[in-house]
């Protein structure tokens, strides 16, 4: 079909169909989206990977580590992850999620100063 | 306390020591170096500050506090594992000169980690090149061993006292060579 050629008829039905199955499932998508805690599968995975970090570095330090030197890093390097564990445990307990999605939730209709 | 004795004294001892074997001295690099490594790390923990000065008003109007608070707290966790992969990469790098030999264990990486030994019998000739005006003033630089192996060098590099370091490993030497005249260990492992 060249430039500025119109869709047979039957075509449109199947537009119609594709787009409103696409909105469907963006709306299921995000619906399902809306249920997943985010917030505490992201903090969950920063900690993981924190904690096999620090049980990495630990191990280097107490196998291959000579004299007293490693053996005080390792000491600092647990007592400083686990204080901080526990104060960004402390940190994400206080997070407002809603007032944080409301902030960046858009308003309508647009201020003055947005609108066209 | 007891309990707190392994925190402040050691005897050296290290994997694959001899029963036999005794440690003289165990090296890093110079603490400067470390220092230097640290100045990124002190760049990053200083950021977060700054950028609180600049935009907190702006994001506790917004109603970001305690999400800005939580984000935060993440960072430090993570400035903190870097801060100690660094040290754990300088406490890592470490030459031993034991009685009988020569030690250079080098960690690249958390999983890359090279071992060499050289036996003190077998050294012919010790450089040391200290280069530059912090090392110079700090007295710290590179110790060079070269074996009877044309081509094999051992390089202890940025070391505190490298003069001191090279007479020691002469003293070894000597004695080494002394005590062991055809090259053969007297020592047996128990």
């Amino acid at each position: 079909m060249g430039k500025g050629t119109e869709h047979p008829a039957h075509m449109r039905g199947v537009f119609l169909f594709l787009a409103h199955g696409t909105m469907q499932g963006m709306a299921d998508f995000s619906a399902l989206a809306e249920q997943i805690p985010w917030g505490l599968l992201i903090s969950a995975g920063v900690f993981t990977v924190f904690w096999i970090g620090v049980f990495a570095l630990l191990y280097h330090l107490i196998r291959f580590g000579i004299g007293v030197a490693p053996k005080i890093a390792s000491l600092t390097l647990f007592i400083g992850a686990l204080l901080l564990f526990m104060i960004a445990i402390a940190a994400l307990q206080n997070v407002r999620l809603a007032i944080a999605a409301d902030a960046f939730t858009p308003r309508f209709p647009l201020p003055d100063i947005l609108a066209p | 306390m007891k309990t707190l004795d392994a925190l402040t004294r050691s005897e050296n001892s290290f994997e694959g020591q001899k029963s036999y074997e005794k440690t003289m001295i165990v090296l890093r690099r110079h603490p400067f170096v470390l220092l230097v490594r640290f100045a990124g790390m002190l760049f990053l923990a200083l950021m977060p500050l700054f950028l609180w000065a600049f935009l907190g008003n702006l994001l506790t109007a917004v109603g970001l506090r305690s999400v800005i608070i939580a984000a935060a707290a993440l960072y430090a966790l993570m400035w903190w594992y870097g801060l100690f992969y660094r040290i754990t990469m300088y406490l890592l790098d470490t030459w031993i000169v034991t009685d009988h030999r020569v030690i250079d264990s080098q960690q690249f990486g958390l999983f890359r980690r090279t071992h060499a030994e050289l036996n003190l019998g077998k050294i012919q000739d010790i450089s040391v090149s200290v280069k530059g005006g912090m090392p110079t003033l700090l007295d710290y630089g590179d110790v060079e061993i070269q074996t009877a192996a044309a081509d094999k060098k051992f390089l202890f590099e940025q070391v505190p006292h490298p003069h001191q370091v090279k007479d020691l490993i002469m003293k070894a030497h000597t004695q080494y060579v002394a005590d062991h005249p055809h090259g053969k260990e007297t020592h047996t492992e128990v």
